[in-house]
């Protein structure tokens, strides 16, 4: 009796290890073509990108003609115009870009929650401009904003608001940037309201009840109650649309092309300029190394500061 | 005299609706304008007041669009890639998906994290490496340049995990018990489990390979392989002050997915939504 049950045990446990290994080895079969495409499409171009800003290098010549000129590429950037504008014009975005689309997205999110009718044609007439391709959009926008008085926009301003001397928008290095920050802005609100909202939905509705028995009106409510229980939303919100915000490039290249002069150059504009239009692929790799850092440092704060906010 | 506060709280509902239909509008209006413009004569684009109705139809646009551009190609180069891509992604990042939440290996934490951490990197730092291997491999100028880069998605693979790993054990040891392999566990039990969110893979995914315009801008030269975004801007270019023609094209442009959402709203909202959710 107690000698089966032992050898019952034993093959119980052999039996259990034969299905560890298989698990295993069908584990990284699975992984495998993920593996690898990460690591070739990933990985190692990240450590390319990191070198080359490190080089001079010349990519018709082949391998062989690479040379390490250390901090010289970065050295050059803090005197090129186009690059230090392209570094001051990502921070102007963000700084407008970000703040007004979460908070237009809160705002939003807010009413679209109190609403009785309506509510889903709405989210869905919101939502609809995130879905649709910037590059495709942005020719739309080019034209809505035609600079001379018989465009749409500004026709408006002329005739009804009677501004005499409407903008030049994306022609203009006063207003460009305007136009393509309020073009993101139009196309990403949605996005950021959608998440909002269902995170809103997703609260306890005792602490609403409790307050409303408490007196407290709808403002008071929002920002005592709601904007606190919804902190890591927003904070994560807040993150990614500032990292997204230093990615910007689509519409700027099909709108202004970074113009007029460098109005609106930002710095994936100038990677893909001296990458493409000067063939200097180490320059652009020092730019790149530098939007990386730009990107990394959000990231990390994000990560410390939600660490912080958890607590 | 105070306002009851029923009466109060419907007149708060309906400012609050008031408001957000006119932010809806101001979403819509762009899109209105461009079918709208779209179906007129080149010398009413700018009139004004502004007419979401055309007083004078004309539908040559699109006839000189679809027929005597190359529209219909860069339409048929964004489904290819499209379909390609999204086929790709969905069966790779499953299988990885499905190895790191119901599979026990080594290293399967350190492994995950490294994984993860590739997601800060952004597309646009290593996309001149990427360039590098295409044009080093002759890739440059063919439509796997646009396939290969989106097939490994982490963000795939972390949205799938989370929905494999929600599924009960109990389910998957009793088919494996019974002589099941995991390739068949997978296939016929999980896949069709987690079928919400692999439509969401799905949509997201389709999203993204549609819209993407820097991968062909760089890796697509040939006008003969343009997908529609680097495609319509090209067009616009050519057609320079033709408004409405440009319009007729943009339109066509979004038509797809903007046809897709609609039909699909609730679904593509809530798949957007999830991949924002914070667990």
């Amino acid at each position: 009796m107690n000698l089966k049950s032992q050898s019952g045990q034993t093959v119980k446990k052999k039996k259990r290890s034969e299905i560890l290994v298989n698990e295993e080895r069908t584990a990284y079969a699975f992984l495998l073509p993920s593996l690898i495409g990460t690591l070739i499409f990933v990985m190692v171009p990240i450590f390319i990108s990191l070198i080359l800003g490190f080089t001079k290098w010349n990519p018709i010549k082949g391998l062989t003609d690479i040379e390490f000129v250390g901090l010289a590429n970065f050295q050059r950037m803090v005197s090129d115009e186009r690059v230090l504008t392209a570094i001051v014009n990502n921070i102007k975005y963000s700084i407008f870009y970000v703040p007004i689309t979460i908070g237009l997205a809160l705002l939003l999110a807010e009413l679209l929650n109190k609403l009785v009718f309506g509510k889903i044609p709405l989210r869905t007439m919101i939502f609809m401009p995130y879905i649709s391709s910037l590059a495709s959009i942005a020719v739309v926008w080019m034209l809505l904003f035609y600079p001379s008085a018989s465009g749409p926009i500004n026709s408006i301003l002329v005739n009804v608001f009677k501004i005499a001397d409407p903008p030049k928008w994306f022609t203009s290095s006063k207003y460009a940037m305007t136009g393509i920050i309020a073009m993101s802005v139009w196309h990403d609100m949605g996005y950021y309201v959608v998440i909002i909202l269902a995170n809103m939905q997703g609260l306890s509705q005792e602490v609403y009840e409790s307050a409303a028995m408490d007196g407290a009106n709808k403002v008071q409510t929002f920002l005592k109650i709601t904007i606190p229980m919804l902190k890591n939303t927003l904070f994560f919100c807040l993150t990614l649309a500032t990292i997204n915000s230093f990615k910007v490039f689509d519409q700027v290249n099909i709108i202004t092309e970074g113009g007029p002069r460098f109005a609106t150059t930002v710095l994936v504009q100038a990677i893909y300029h001296y990458a493409f239009k000067e063939f200097n692929f180490s320059y652009a790799s020092a730019i790149a190394v530098v939007l990386f850092i730009m990107v990394f440092t959000v990231t990390y704060l994000q990560r410390r500061l939600e660490k912080k906010l958890s607590v | 005299m105070t306002i009851p506060n029923k009466i109060k709280s419907n007149l708060i509902r309906v400012f609050a609706t008031i408001i957000v239909a006119i932010f809806a509008l101001s979403c819509l209006f762009p899109f209105l304008w461009m079918l709208s413009t779209s179906f007129k004569f080149e010398i009413d684009v700018m009139e004004f007041p502004i007419r979401l109705i055309p007083k004078n139809w004309n539908f040559t646009n699109y006839s000189k669009v679809l027929f005597e551009s190359n529209f219909p190609t860069y339409y048929w180069n964004s489904i290819k890639v499209a379909f390609f891509s999204v086929a790709g992604q969905l069966i790779i990042t499953t299988l990885a998906a499905y190895a790191f939440g119901r599979l026990r290996f080594r290293g399967k934490e350190l492994l995950y994290s490294l994984y993860l951490a590739t997601m800060i990197i952004p597309a646009q730092v290593i996309i001149l490496p990427k360039y590098l291997y295409f044009s080093k491999l002759g890739l440059t100028n063919t439509h796997l340049a646009l396939i290969l880069p989106g097939l490994f998605s982490v963000f795939g693979v972390m949205l799938m995990r989370g929905a494999f790993e929600q599924i009960p054990f109990e389910i998957t040891e009793a088919a494996y018990i019974d002589g099941a392999s995991h390739f068949r566990i997978f296939y016929q039990l999980i896949l069709p489990l987690a079928k919400p969110t692999v439509m969401t893979l799905l949509l997201i995914a389709f999203t993204w390979s549609w819209n993407d315009y820097i991968n062909p801008l760089i890796f697509i030269s040939k006008d003969s392989l343009l997908t529609i975004t680097v495609g319509l801007q090209k067009f616009s270019d050519e057609a320079s002050t033709s408004y409405a023609l440009i319009m007729a094209g943009a339109s066509l442009a979004l038509i797809p997915i903007i046809t897709i959402f609609i039909s699909a709203q609730k679904h593509f909202i809530q798949s957007f939504a999830s991949s924002g959710i914070k667990g």
